[in-house]
């Protein structure tokens, strides 16, 4: 989290993790299209000339609080290729909430794993706070060959963290995976640095103000923007 | 978390990746580019156009038309306070909305202000006019008030000369500047960030890289150690096994010459076995020990005036018996003269001796071996990895010692292989051929701590040529 006293801001980093082609730029494309335009800026894409992440993507949200605060969320995905891991280190630097998106098909369990572990491992790297939030989303749940609802079932009983199921491409679950993520991130925050006393605004009004307006998911909503 | 009392989120991190940094305006334009288009702008519609940086500093300053008039209102003091006044008042007014907020003058012209955001932060504003309004045909009479000397009729004649624009006009063409700038703004940003990121990635994979080499420095070191260490090892173990194994071929020797009593025949043939295979372990521990001599780099060269000639003929009365046995005919060629060079000699001796024994031992039954000792001068073939030396000729004048066979030749793609330690062509637990493929490991080593070079050509089936050569300048000038 940045603050700034001065300029009455506070600006948090949200960052979409894990392996190549799990749709982490799918879903921010998505939030993109889903979330109010007032709120959300421009998805800022940084990637090669077949649609690979170069460095990362970063879409930034604000608003502003009844008494003058100024929230900004930027929320950023990594590089997914394994040649980009000092990128994904920098990409990390600060994070305040990390949303882990795995893919659902059977035969991506292992790179799902592998980057669970490398995730981990950059965590410690940038000296992250180990109870920095996380949410798990399995994505293409649309496609055949997928791990069951009761094994993703399993996985959220289980775990500590958040488990979503999504079809990024038509927008389903991704709202849902931000607005658990930021909801987590605010209660974290506001535990450690106090934030809801230093901006008078809860974590529903938060929320609120995010998702106000946010549009349903659909059938072709990245087909036809 | 950062915090920061000033402008800049970043104050805390100086150094910090571009993106926990807050750009400027300037930082995302070219300024001479972004002037052109809002000259090219503000010639087009005929209004003026001013950019202010968040800190006020003005980037662009175009007018047009107005300026006579304006001239006017700052000729008189009253109305020269009031316009600098709403001058500063449209360069610093807080604009909290995106959409551009509209200014009135008391001259009865307008402004419109718009600001310039990037992500939700404020970078700057776009001052547009002043613009005279449709509407306005006659300067407003309260100027009078304002400047009692001042005429309206010259005013008005000025005002006139100004092209009026329709308030939904200026509207129109106000929000299309927005977001032309809107745009250069956010490409200027994405150029901006991709270019740092470019280098802060390129940074961040070489110190990883860089740590990398220090942990594969670390670990080649501590092989490095073992590797000396193995090759003490085995240097000692071969040292120890040798002194008993010389008292067994001694002991041996002696009960064959009868100095402990007649043998019968049978007896004769064990203790000549003994004393065979005694030799061939002590060769091959003489092999291990010399080879972990040159691995663990404590051999040396002892060198003397040598005949290579005389040398040459000792290792060929050394491979007689089995070339003999074979039924080979042995053919050698020498250089007349003998020369003397300095060499070690048991070193050179050995290394022609193993040429020829490989020799032997590879020609099958009535073939020929030809050893050749020659002077040669000019360039070595490039399987010696000697290069021409095309500045010292001296360095191109070689003793060359050769070993022809013809004995079922060596694969292509062997040749090189044959002179790396423990190699063998046939690796098959069935080969025909015995030997430790120490030998030519040996020999190259032997003869490249002599400055020379050791290298092999083969046809299969029909035979293979090894050859030595020894630098010249080893020669001993009478």
């Amino acid at each position: 989290m940045q603050l700034n006293v001065s300029q009455r801001e506070i600006a948090l980093k949200v960052v979409f993790y894990g392996p190549p082609l799990s749709g982490k730029t799918t879903n921010l494309q998505a939030l993109h299209h889903l979330l109010n335009g007032q709120s959300c800026g421009r998805l800022m894409t940084l990637d090669t000339a077949d649609d690979r992440t170069l460095f990362f993507d970063v879409l930034p949200v604000f608003f502003k609080t009844s008494n003058g605060f100024k929230i900004k969320i930027k929320l950023y995905t990594v590089p997914g290729q394994i040649m980009h891991a000092s990128t994904r280190r920098l990409v990390l630097e600060g994070a305040d909430g990390i949303a882990f998106i795995a893919d659902s098909q059977r035969e991506e369990a292992k790179a799902n794993n592998e980057f669970w572990l490398s995730l981990k491992e950059n965590l410690r790297a940038n000296k992250l706070d180990e109870n920095i939030p996380i949410v798990i989303q399995f994505n293409k749940r649309d496609m055949p060959n997928v791990r069951s609802d009761e094994e993703i079932e399993e996985v959220r009983k289980k775990g500590k963290e958040l488990v979503y199921g999504a079809v990024a491409i038509r927008g389903e679950g991704v709202l849902e995976t931000v607005e658990g993520l930021l909801s987590q991130v605010w209660e974290y925050l506001d535990k450690k640095h106090h934030i809801e006393q230093m901006v008078k605004i809860t974590r529903e009004d938060f929320l609120r103000r995010v998702f106000e307006g946010a549009s349903k998911p659909r059938e072709g909503l990245l087909a036809n923007p | 978390m950062t915090t920061s009392t000033g402008d800049n989120m970043f104050t805390l991190q100086p150094g910090g990746s571009v993106l926990s940094r807050k750009p400027k305006l300037a930082d995302l334009i070219d300024q001479a580019s972004f002037r052109d288009l809002l000259k090219s702008f503000s010639e087009l519609y005929g209004i003026g156009v001013k950019v202010f940086d968040q800190g006020g500093q003005k980037l662009v300053d175009f007018r047009a038309q107005t300026t006579e008039y304006c001239g006017l209102m700052f000729a008189h003091y009253e109305t020269k306070v009031r316009c600098t006044k709403l001058v500063g008042e449209v360069k610093s007014c807080e604009l909290d909305s995106p959409s551009p907020e509209a200014k009135q003058c008391f001259s009865g012209l307008r402004y419109r202000v718009g600001p310039i955001y990037l992500e939700g932060d404020f970078l700057g504003r776009i001052v547009y006019g002043p613009f005279r309004p449709e509407t306005l045909l006659r300067a407003p009479g309260e100027l009078q008030g304002l400047a009692p000397d001042m005429k309206q009729q010259q005013a008005n004649d000025l005002l006139v000369q100004i092209r009026p624009i329709a308030e939904r006009a200026i509207d129109a063409v106000v929000l299309h500047c927005q977001k032309v700038v809107d745009t250069v703004i956010f490409s200027g940003y994405k150029a901006l960030v991709a270019s740092q990121m470019h280098i802060e990635s390129i940074t961040a994979a070489y110190s990883d890289l860089e740590e990398r080499n220090r942990t594969l420095s670390q670990a080649n070191d501590k092989l490095r150690e073992m590797d000396r260490l193995k090759s003490n090892f085995i240097a000692t173990v071969s040292h120890e096994l040798r002194t008993p194994l010389t008292s067994v071929i001694g002991y041996s020797e002696m009960l064959l010459e009868g100095l402990a009593g007649p043998l019968q025949n049978e007896q004769k043939d064990y203790v000549a076995t003994i004393m065979e295979k005694g030799e061939s372990l002590l060769q091959l521990i003489t092999s291990i020990l010399d080879l972990s001599k040159i691995e663990s780099g404590t051999f040396k060269l002892a060198r003397n005036p040598v005949d290579i000639s005389l040398v040459a003929k000792a290792s060929l009365t050394d491979v007689l018996p089995q070339a003999r046995k074979k039924n080979l005919n042995l053919v050698s060629h020498f250089p007349e003269g003998g020369q003397l060079f300095l060499l070690d000699e048991e070193k050179l001796h050995r290394s022609i001796t193993n040429l020829l024994g490989n020799a032997v031992k590879f020609t099958p039954e009535g073939g020929t071996v030809e050893l050749k000792v020659q002077h040669f001068d000019g360039s070595l073939p490039k399987e010696s990895g000697k290069g021409f030396d095309p500045f010292v000729p001296e360095n191109n004048k070689w003793l060359l010692i050769s070993v022809r066979d013809t004995g079922i030749g060596i694969p292509d793609d062997k040749l090189q292989k044959v002179f790396e330690p423990f190699f063998q062509v046939d690796s098959s637990s069935t080969r025909e051929y015995g030997g430790t493929g120490l030998g030519l490991a040996i020999v190259r080593n032997f003869v490249e701590a002599h400055g020379g070079a050791v290298w092999a050509t083969s046809e299969l089936q029909k035979g293979s040529v090894f050859s030595i050569a020894v630098p010249f300048s080893c020669a001993i000038t009478k």
